[in-house]
């Protein structure tokens, strides 16, 4: 039997097992500790280092750290926003490890095999009247807790944050409560919407092209969000992954996002959409052979920024069917 | 470095790539955090081909906040638009608005002192050792100690030196806020 992700809005039994699950990692000494972590990752990765203070840090913060180092590892040639997990066609692929790694924890703490990560289909909430958004069945005590302000409701009251990106540092910090500012960026009045997805999803997309960053016009970017294909060559707002990023704010904001489990719900979400491109179009990935400006450590056949479990290639994410599969995919 | 094989479980094992220093990281000491920019300053080259004419713009910005530099450097996207890596998810088309969201986010303090900076020896503005200690910058004369918060009363305004840009072939020449 392999996991099956279920929505998290239509299904208490995964809701539950989940937060239970990230409150658990959250709380579960790593044997790590920050100063500990600066002599491993300094010497691997010149110019990286953690700021703050020192202090033993949970198997949930080594998730946090791992997003934000591979953030800060460039994809050559340079590009804006271009690294090894963002901005490229492996930002796909690596996320799909990344939530993997996190779903076999919460197997392990859960003692459930078979527990698999939630999805948020936001689009059901992105339908909502955007006053109305902040108080879906998403939040609240019974879900995932105070959707502006400290998150001192529900299960995740009990979670603490101590890694924090601040600006383009990642800062070890005194524990405090999760923050979250949902809707009120004005440049960002709701989620992403049903024909959103449509757009992503439209027949015939390629999953990546030239320039293979964030201007390139293909699945991976429409549904990463650095474009709206509707609005071809204008600097618009951040849509679909970006706009959920930017519309809940607070923890969700800076490169140590992952700190707040709605990242993996979100991004789960995207995978989800990406595992309906793949059912489509094929389990394809590109670039290819053959294909120009291959921007490095973003081919088929490289190996991903790994700091948990074992270093994995997109060519062995393309069918994840030996993990998991979803419970629905977009029609 | 072998990568492990899928361990599943069990955490010692789980964490072995990190006690190993990471996988899939660039080689060849290649591996390296990003150019973020030096004191605020930071340049993004944008380049294009129209009619068979190479356009290259070259945006500098430098930034400063309170009079102090901005940690870590702005990109400009082909759009436009204006990027900061601290923010990864967003993309302005203003430069002045993307430095608010920086201190909407950030405020302009750290969020605790820097005891693993001292650990290493890197004493900074924002380090925790006593005043006075070797390689300490506030031991010398007229500096106050990082964490007085003496700073607290000023005002969060911005200032910003927008970029400066000059395309060779295009005859483009901007100036202010990055444009398309």
């Amino acid at each position: 039997m392999t996991a099956v992700r279920a929505n998290i809005q239509t299904s208490a039994q995964a809701r539950d097992r989940y937060l239970a699950g990230v409150v658990a990692l959250n709380a579960e000494r790593s044997g790590y500790t920050t100063s500990q972590l600066n002599q491993i990752l300094s010497p691997a990765i010149p110019g990286f280092r953690l700021y703050g203070v020192d202090q033993p840090l949970t198997t949930w913060d080594l998730f946090v750290l791992w997003h934000f180092v591979a953030m800060q590892m460039p994809s050559t040639p340079p590009r804006p926003m271009r690294n090894l997990a963002h901005g490229g066609p492996i930002f796909l692929p690596w996320h799909r490890m990344f939530l993997l790694r996190l779903e076999q924890q919460i197997q392990r703490v859960t003692g459930d095999a078979e527990a698999g990560l939630p999805y948020w289909d936001w689009t059901a909430d992105g339908g909502l009247p955007a006053d109305q958004q902040p108080a879906s069945s998403l939040w609240g005590s019974a879900g995932l807790g105070d959707a502006r302000g400290d998150v001192v409701s529900g299960p995740l009251a009990a979670m603490r944050v101590r890694l924090v990106g601040h600006g383009t540092q990642l800062w070890s910090a005194a524990p405090r409560p999760l923050q979250r500012n949902a809707g009120s960026d004005p440049d960002v009045p709701g989620l992403p919407v049903a024909d959103d997805v449509k757009t992503a999803l439209e027949e015939g997309i390629g999953y990546d092209t030239v320039p293979w960053d964030v201007s390139a016009d293909g699945f991976r970017n429409r549904v990463e969000g650095w474009i709206d294909p509707r609005r071809p060559g204008q600097a618009s707002a951040p849509q679909m992954h970006n706009r959920v990023h930017v519309w809940i704010g607070g923890d969700m904001g800076p490169g140590s996002s992952p700190n707040d489990p709605l990242f993996y719900l979100n991004h789960c979400n995207v995978d989800r959409l990406w595992e309906a491109w793949l059912g489509r179009n094929g389990r394809r990935y590109s670039p290819g052979d053959g294909d120009q400006q291959i921007p490095s450590g973003q081919g088929l056949n490289d190996t991903m920024v790994t700091l948990l479990g074992e270093a994995l290639r997109p060519a062995d994410v393309l069918d994840a069917s030996r993990w998991y599969s979803y419970d629905n995919l977009p029609a | 470095m072998r990568p492990v094989e899928d361990s599943g479980g069990v955490l010692a094992e789980f964490t072995a790539p990190l006690r190993s220093g990471g996988y899939g990281l660039p080689p060849g000491g290649a591996a390296h955090a990003h150019d973020h920019g030096t004191n605020g300053v930071s340049t993004s080259v944008r380049t294009a081909v129209h009619n068979g004419h190479e356009i290259r713009i070259e945006t500098t910005y430098a930034i400063t906040i309170d009079g102090k530099p901005l940690q870590g450097g702005l990109e400009v996207l082909d759009n436009g638009a204006v990027h900061y890596h601290g923010l990864p998810q967003y993309a302005l088309p203003s430069a002045i608005d993307l430095c608010k969201r920086v201190l909407d986010y950030f405020g302009t303090e750290p969020p605790a002192a820097d005891e693993l900076g001292c650990l290493v020896g890197e004493h900074g503005e924002n380090c925790a050792c006593p005043e006075g200690e070797p390689g300490h910058p506030h031991s010398h004369e007229g500096d106050s100690h990082p964490h007085s918060h003496e700073d607290d009363s000023h005002s969060h305004e911005t200032h910003s030196h927008e970029g400066h840009s000059h395309s060779h072939e295009g005859h483009v020449h901007e100036h202010g806020e990055a444009h398309q």
